[in-house]
């Protein structure tokens, strides 16, 4: 409202909203992507505005130096010129960062953090495993199951020998040779549980 | 969308709508005469009745005289050592092997499914209606199965245990 007063002799018409921003410098108003703005985006090379829009009289001076022959401007300068236009550098905009330490040190935190949730159920809140997870029972129950000959064609049953075993041994050898059958299959084939 | 070379193309349009359509209904019909064909029951020698409940299953015995008993889970502290927790039952269905068996499935309650997965059954148990599967097995042997439709709190624990014997 003030610039509209202070720029009225120019003329009302002459004003318009975006004056209005870019006169205050991001003061409320329509400050969103509706206006061109400066990033330092490396698949986005040239801006839609300068970096620097008010430029000091030794910018403004340098500005003038550039109209000249530019082999007679020194490096320093050039990079003064180079960030009136631009805020970063590609080198500098690109540059890696150690955030990844943070992420991937935050992750396994949680996953531990998880780990020991897990663990403590398994202590204090979990009832004991039913009987029929102790190694006697699974051990007979194995030797019904290849008595019945569970899984004929794959796994179980498949891999016993039915003449070699059985003729012989006792009933106990026998029962264990079926756990040690049953635990060579992988989880969760083997219907054992894993912790 | 108005470039002329790909507009006023009626005919090639027509052709090739009507072409594939004529060849997926050539396709189809036969298709569907052979599924329902799989569906065909070729005098099964033995029927049993399979009814579901809330949570067992009740069999009947009715091709000569009228046998029916109910087949409940066996309890964990009721297994003998070596039995296979949650799959065994009370009472199992025994059943002849190398012949061919029906069974008529339905339900009193709610959903429910008979499963054995190893002879290859599935059927689904709808109350108020009945369903049919057959097989012919021929191994001898106890195979097990579990309701496979869900059927409320104790859907897991009523297996169902056929015995197939000569």
């Amino acid at each position: 409202m003030l610039a509209t007063r202070v720029l009225s002799l120019v003329g009302k018409r002459a004003i318009s909203t975006s004056v209005c921003v870019r006169a205050h410098e991001s003061v409320v108003k329509s400050e969103d992507f509706s206006l061109p703005t400066y990033v330092d985006w490396r698949d986005y090379p040239l801006p839609d505005v300068a970096h620097v829009k008010h430029l000091s009289a030794s910018q403004k001076a340098l500005r003038e130096k550039e109209k000249e022959s530019w082999s007679s401007l020194p490096t320093d300068e050039k990079v003064e010129l180079y960030h009136i236009k631009f805020g970063e550098s590609f080198a500098e905009m690109n540059r890696g960062s150690n955030e990844w330490k943070t992420v991937v040190g935050s992750a396994i935190l949680f996953i531990c953090f998880t780990a020991l949730i897990i663990m403590w159920q398994k202590s204090y809140v979990y009832g004991p495993l039913p009987e029929t997870f102790d190694k006697q029972w699974v051990a007979m129950e194995t030797k019904r199951m290849v008595d019945m000959k569970v899984n004929p064609i794959q796994r179980l049953a498949s891999k016993w020998d039915y003449e070699k075993s059985g003729s012989g041994s006792g009933v106990e050898e026998v029962r264990d040779a079926a756990l040690c059958l049953r635990l060579t299959l992988s989880p969760p084939c083997n219907s054992m549980p894993i912790y | 969308l108005t470039n002329t070379n790909i507009t006023n193309a009626q005919d090639m349009e027509t052709i090739r709508t009507l072409l594939p359509a004529i060849i997926l209904v050539l396709i189809a019909l036969p298709s569907l005469r052979i599924l329902y064909s799989t569906d065909e029951i070729n005098n099964p020698s033995f029927t049993i009745k399979s009814i579901g409940h809330q949570w067992y299953w009740t069999y009947q015995y009715t091709d000569y005289g009228g046998l029916i008993f109910n087949s409940y889970m066996l309890p964990p502290l009721f297994l003998n050592p070596g039995d296979l927790r949650l799959l065994e039952v009370d009472n199992l269905v025994v059943l002849p092997v190398e012949a061919p068996v029906r069974v008529m499935i339905t339900s009193q309650d709610v959903l429910h499914s008979w499963t054995i997965p190893t002879l290859g059954l599935k059927m689904g148990a709808v109350p108020g209606h009945l369903n049919q599967t057959t097989f012919n097995a021929m191994r001898l042997g106890v195979y097990y199965g579990q309701c496979s439709e869900i059927c409320g709190a104790n859907h897991s624990f009523m297996p169902i245990v056929a015995e197939l014997i000569p």
